[in-house]
C-alpha cells in the first residue's frame, strides 16, 4: 500500500473525515484514502498519474476535472455487484472499492445487476436543483414567500440547511421535463459502498435551476497530457480533499478565476512557476513528458513543470434549462451560452451567482495557424481522442452545423456528454468558419444528464414484478405441466407423462379428445357482462354479425372488427336475460376489447344503455371435449338432460355441477362434441377434480394449450392475434358468412365494401401440408413458389405460415395466410424458413371433419 | 411526464391515461353514403398541427371516462 504521500496535505479538505481511513484498490494498487474522498481525489492523493487511456490512441491520460465534467477518468467497479463505466471524480470512496482504469469504454456485467434500486416519488410546489448560493437563496426566499413545499436537490455529499425546506444531498436531477417532472438519482450508499440507488420522480409546482457553471478548459498542442488540469479543478482538491494536484505548477487563464485557483495551489504549498493571463497576450503553445508533464512551452518562456492549470472560462450548466425546451444565446459578457428563452408553461426559472463583469472575450486555442501535426495532437474530446485535425476534416467536408460536426468526429457523444469539449468545439467551429459563434450554436443535450444503470430505471419493477404474473384457481392442479406464457396468464402447454416428449404428449392429448374425453382449464378466455336494454344494438354494431335477435339460453359466436374493417377479436357471447348478456374474447384480448366497448359506449353511443364489466377473474372455467363428454357431464350434472336433443349446440342453461351452482354451455373449440361448465371462481379447483373423477371411468385427459391450438386449427378457427395481424378482413379468413348483409351498419362494414376488401388476390387463410408428408413446417415462413431462386433480390413473397403443428390427424401441417390463397388449393410452394425451402401443398383450411358432422357426438 | 387534467379526478400523470388522438371526428351517421375519399378521411386523416390541438384522452387507470383537452404540441403546455 502507499502511505499517506506527499500530494495529501497534512490538513484540510473539507469533504474528507480524517478520522476514517478506507482502502481502495486501482489496477491491484491499494490506496490510502478517506471517507469523503472520491475515487478521483483517492487516485490523485496516491500519486496515479494516468487515470485512463485513449479509446483509439491508448494515450495515457490524466485526471482533468473534478466534477461531472471529468473526460478521462472513468473505471470499471468490480467489487460489490460491479458496475461499467463509472466516472471516478463522481464516485465516492468506501473500504474495499476495487476498480479497473479504462480506455473509454467499459465492459457490461456478466451477471443481473444485484444493485439495490428503487423508486421515491416527491411532490413540491418549489423544487430547487442545486446547493449553491444561489439555490440556497431561492430556496430561501420560496420558504419565506410560503409557497409550500420546498424540496432543494444538491449533488454534494452534504446539503445545506435550510429552515422550513427539505434538502436532499447526493442527488443529481438527470431530467427536467415537461410539466415540472424532474428525475433525480440520489446515492444512498457514500460511505459503505454497494451502489444502492434511488430514483426520484420528482412533480414540482415550479422549479428553479440552480445548476451552476462549468468550468471549460482551452485548445492547445499536447493538452491531453496527464498533469494539464483545469485551473478551478485543481484548487479544488486542494480545499474540499487536501491533495495538492502538483508540486510546480503553470497557470493558464482568460479571466480571474485562474489567478483566485493559483493563490489558492501557491497556499497549498504548489510552487506556481508561471502565471499567464490570454488578455495580456500569452498562450502556450505545446508541453512535454511521457506519463507526467515535465515542461510547459509558452509564449513567454519555457517551464518545468508537473502541473499545468488551464482555465478557458467558467459556462452556465444549462442542460436541464435546455431538456425542459429552454433556449440559449452566446453571450459575450459571460464568454459562453446563457439561458435565454424559458421552457413554456412559466414552471422553469433559472438562478445563477455567477458575476460577469471580470469575463474577458471568449479564448479557444492558442493560435489558428496551428501546423497538421499541432492539430492532430491538440485534443478538443480527449474522451472521445478526437482532435482540431478531426474538425479540420469535417469542415473541409463541407459539414457547417455544429450537430453533422459533432457526428462526423464523435465530438460530444461520450459518456461525459462533451462537457469539456462541446462548447469548446462550437468556439473552434465558429473560428474555422468564419461565422460569429451565436450563430454556429450549441449541440442539443438530452437527458439523462449522466449515465443511469437500466436497473436504476427497473427499480423494483424487475424479475418476476416486471410484469404480474396471472393464475387460475385451478392452477394449482396443473402446475406440474411445463407452462406457456399467454399475455399476462400461465397455461400449462401439455402433460406428458415422465416417459414423453411433448410432441408425443400433444398427440396423445389430441387422440383422447377426439376419440374419448379431455379437460382443460379455460379460465383465462376474457369474460365481459354486459347489462342494459340496448346490449342487442351494441352487439350489432360492435360484431360483423346479428345478435340481438339470439334468443336468451342462446350462444352465437361473432367476429368483431374495427373501422377499418381488420378483424381484432372473435369470440362467442351468451344471452343470459333479457338484458343480461356475457362476451368471451381471446385470452390475451379481454382488456383492449373492453376498452373498444366502453369507448364506442362513452363517446359515439352515450344514450345506449349498457355497462360493462369485466368478469375474466370471477369465474372458473372447464372445457369437456370429446365424443364421451356428454357421458361425463352426465354425471356431473345428473338433474340436466344433456342429450342432443335436451341440451343443443350453442345453447346454455344454469345447472348444479358436482353440487356447484354452475353455467353449462354447448360450445366446442376443436371440432367435437364439447361442454364448458363455468362456476363461481373459488370452486375452480374443486369443479377441476370433479370433472377428473367423473371422467376417470371414460379415461378423462387433461389437455394444454398446444393440443387445443391442434385441434382448433384442424377446423380453422382462427386465433386473433395469431393468424391475424391487423390487415385481415373477415372474409380473408373464411368467415364471410359472419358479415351481415341485412344489417344497415356494423363496425367495419364500410370498409368491407371496398373494391380493395373484395380483391380476389386478397391474403387468404389456408391449410399447408408437406409434400412429404413429414416435414415439420415451421411457424413464420415465408411463402414463395416451388423451386424460387432464393439467391434472387427479392425473392417474390407469396404469404407467411401463421400456425404451424408438427402432429394433426394427418401428419405435420399449418395454416397460413397466402395470395389468393382459395385459388392456390392443390398448388405447390416453397415454405423458406432461414433459407431453407420444405416443399408444401396448399389445402383448404379445414383439415378435420369439413362436414362439421362430429359437433353432436358419434 | 405530462400531468392531465381529468375532469372527475384531477389532475395526474400521464401514465394513468391512453391517448385518443384528435377529439371532433365522429364517426358518421350513415357510413354507407360516403364514398371512398370521404370513408378513407374519416378512418386514416387526422390533423397534426404544431399548436394548439384539441386531443381526447381516457383515464384507463383510474375513472375510465374518454374527456378532451387542448394541448400544444410543441411546448406540451395543456389547458383542460
Ligand atoms: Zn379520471
Amino acid at each position: 500500500m502507499t502511505g499517506p504521500t506527499s500530494s495529501r496535505l497534512p490538513d484540510g479538505g473539507t469533504r474528507v473525515d480524517r478520522s476514517r481511513p478506507v482502502t481502495v484498490t486501482v489496477d491491484g494498487v491499494e490506496l490510502a484514502a478517506y471517507v469523503g474522498d472520491t475515487l478521483a481525489s483517492a487516485m490523485l492523493a496516491g500519486g496515479l498519474d494516468v487515470v485512463g487511456a485513449g479509446i483509439y490512441t491508448g494515450r495515457p491520460r490524466g485526471l482533468v476535472g473534478i466534477g461531472r465534467e471529468e473526460p478521462n477518468a472513468w473505471v470499471q467497479v468490480t467489487s460489490g455487484t460491479g458496475e461499467p463505466m463509472v466516472q471516478a471524480t463522481t464516485q465516492p470512496v468506501h473500504d474495499g472499492l476495487v476498480v479497473e482504469r479504462l480506455a473509454g469504454r467499459g465492459r457490461l456485467l456478466p451477471h443481473t445487476d444485484e444493485t439495490r434500486y428503487d423508486v421515491l416519488h416527491l411532490h413540491a410546489e418549489v423544487v430547487v436543483v442545486g446547493g449553491g448560493s444561489a439555490g440556497v437563496a431561492a430556496a430561501r426566499a420560496a420558504v419565506e414567500a410560503g409557497e409550500g413545499r420546498v424540496l432543494l436537490l444538491d449533488d454534494a455529499p452534504v446539503a445545506p440547511v435550510i429552515d422550513g425546506a427539505r434538502c436532499v444531498p447526493d442527488t443529481v436531477v438527470v431530467g427536467a421535463h415537461a410539466h415540472g417532472r424532474l428525475v433525480a438519482v440520489q446515492r444512498l450508499d457514500s460511505a459503505e459502498g454497494g451502489g444502492a440507488r434511488r430514483l426520484l420522480q420528482v412533480q414540482a409546482g415550479r422549479v428553479v435551476l440552480a445548476t451552476g457553471s462549468e468550468e471549460r478548459p482551452m485548445a492547445f498542442p499536447g493538452n491531453d497530457r496527464p498533469g494539464v488540469m483545469l485551473a478551478r479543478a485543481a484548487a479544488s482538491y486542494v480545499e474540499r480533499y487536501g491533495v495538492r494536484p502538483g508540486s510546480r505548477a503553470v497557470v493558464w487563464t482568460a479571466h480571474d478565476g485562474g489567478h483566485a485557483a493559483a493563490a489558492t495551489l501557491a497556499a497549498a504549498g504548489v510552487e506556481v512557476v508561471a502565471v499567464l493571463d490570454v488578455r495580456d497576450g500569452d498562450v502556450v503553445t505545446g508541453t512535454e513528458g511521457g506519463e507526467r508533464l515535465t515542461a510547459v512551452h509558452t509564449t513567454a518562456g519555457w517551464y518545468d513543470a508537473d502541473l499545468l492549470a488551464v482555465s478557458g472560462a467558467v459556462t452556465p450548466e444549462t442542460r436541464l434549462w435546455t431538456h425542459a425546451g429552454g433556449t440559449t444565446r452566446w453571450s459575450d459578457e459571460v464568454a459562453g451560452f446563457v439561458p435565454d428563452a424559458p421552457p413554456q408553461g412559466g414552471r422553469f426559472s433559472w438562478a445563477w451567482s455567477g458575476s460577469t463583469a471580470e469575463r474577458a472575450p471568449a479564448a479557444w486555442f492558442c493560435a489558428a495557424d496551428l501546423t497538421d501535426e499541432q492539430a492532430a495532437e491538440t485534443y478538443l474530446d480527449s474522451h472521445r481522442d478526437a482532435t482540431l485535425a478531426d474538425v479540420r476534416h469535417a469542415v473541409e467536408a463541407g459539414l457547417r452545423s455544429v450537430e453533422h460536426v459533432k457526428r462526423h468526429t464523435t465530438i460530444g457523444t461520450g459518456a461525459d456528454q462533451g462537457r469539456c469539449s462541446g462548447v469548446l468545439t462550437a468556439g473552434v467551429l465558429a473560428e474555422l468558419l468564419g461565422e460569429p459563434l451565436g450563430r454556429v450554436g450549441a449541440t442539443g443535450a438530452r437527458p439523462p444528464l449522466v449515465p443511469v444503470p437500466f436497473g436504476l430505471l427497473a427499480a423494483r419493477n424487475r424479475g418476476v414484478l416486471s410484469d404480474p404474473v396471472r393464475v387460475t384457481p385451478i392452477h394449482d392442479r396443473v402446475a406440474h405441466a411445463p407452462m406457456e406464457d399467454v399475455g399476462q396468464w400461465k397455461r400449462p402447454y401439455a402433460f406428458p407423462s415422465v416417459d414423453e416428449s411433448l410432441d408425443e404428449a400433444v398427440v396423445r392429448e389430441c387422440r383422447a379428445v377426439r376419440t374419448g374425453v379431455g379437460m382443460m382449464d379455460a379460465s383465462t378466455l376474457g369474460a365481459i357482462h354486459l347489462r342494459g336494454a340496448d346490449v342487442g344494438v351494441l352487439l350489432d354494431m360492435v360484431y360483423t354479425n346479428l345478435f340481438s335477435t339470439l334468443a336468451v339460453g342462446k350462444v352465437r359466436y361473432g367476429v368483431m372488427c374495427g373501422p377499418d374493417g381488420m378483424v381484432i377479436d372473435d369470440g362467442t357471447t351468451m344471452r343470459l336475460s333479457e338484458t343480461d348478456w356475457l362476451m368471451s374474447t381471446t385470452t390475451g384480448n379481454a382488456a383492449a376489447v373492453l376498452d373498444t366497448l366502453e369507448e364506442w359506449l362513452l363517446t359515439e353511443w352515450p344514450h345506449l344503455d349498457v355497462a360493462c364489466t369485466s368478469q375474466t377473474d370471477h369465474w372458473s372455467t372447464v372445457a369437456i371435449a370429446g365424443p364421451s363428454s356428454r357421458d361425463v357431464v352426465a354425471v356431473l350434472a345428473p338433474d340436466e338432460d344433456v342429450s342432443a336433443e335436451g341440451f343443443a349446440f350453442m345453447t346454455h342453461r344454469e345447472a348444479v355441477v358436482a353440487g356447484m351452482p354452475a353455467r353449462l354451455a354447448r360450445v366446442s373449440f376443436s371440432g367435437e362434441l364439447a361442454f364448458e361448465v363455468s362456476v363461481p371462481a373459488w370452486y375452480g379447483a374443486a369443479l377441476w377434480d370433479a370433472v377428473a373423477q367423473a371422467g376417470a371411468p371414460y379415461g378423462i385427459t387433461p389437455y394444454g394449450t398446444e393440443t387445443m391450438h391442434v385441434l382448433r386449427a384442424e377446423k380453422a378457427f382462427p386465433i386473433v392475434g395469431q393468424d391475424t395481424d391487423g390487415t385481415v378482413t373477415p372474409a380473408d379468413l373464411g368467415l364471410g358468412w359472419a358479415l351481415s348483409k341485412k344489417k344497415v351498419d356494423y363496425v367495419g362494414k364500410r370498409s368491407h365494401a371496398r373494391e380493395d376488401a373484395q380483391r380476389p388476390d386478397r391474403r387468404h387463410l389456408v391449410g399447408l401440408a408437406p409434400l412429404d408428408g413429414a416435414s415439420r413446417i415451421a411457424e413464420g415462413s415465408q411463402l414463395v413458389a416451388h423451386g424460387a431462386d432464393l439467391s434472387a433480390t427479392p425473392v417474390p413473397m407469396l404469404g407467411h405460415v401463421t400456425s404451424a403443428y408438427a402432429a394433426g390427424v394427418a401428419g405435420p401441417f399449418a395454416l397460413a395466410l397466402l395470395d389468393g390463397g382459395r385459388d392456390r388449393i392443390g398448388e405447390v410452394l416453397d415454405a423458406v424458413d432461414d433459407l431453407v425451402p420444405t416443399p408444401v401443398r396448399v389445402t383448404a383450411p379445414v383439415s378435420y371433419d369439413p362436414e362439421g358432422a362430429r359437433r353432436d357426438g358419434i | 411526464m405530462l400531468r392531465i387534467p381529468c375532469p372527475h379526478c384531477g389532475e395526474r400523470d400521464e401514465t394513468e391515461f391512453h391517448y385518443g388522438g384528435e377529439a371532433g371526428v365522429d364517426y358518421p351517421a350513415e357510413p354507407a353514403a360516403l364514398d371512398d375519399v370521404a370513408w378513407a378521411e374519416y378512418l386514416f386523416v387526422r390533423a397534426d398541427p404544431a399548436d394548439w390541438f384539441t386531443e381526447r384522452w381516457c383515464h384507463v387507470s383510474a375513472c375510465r371516462q374518454w374527456f378532451t383537452i387542448d394541448r400544444h404540441t410543441v411546448s406540451d403546455e395543456v389547458r383542460a
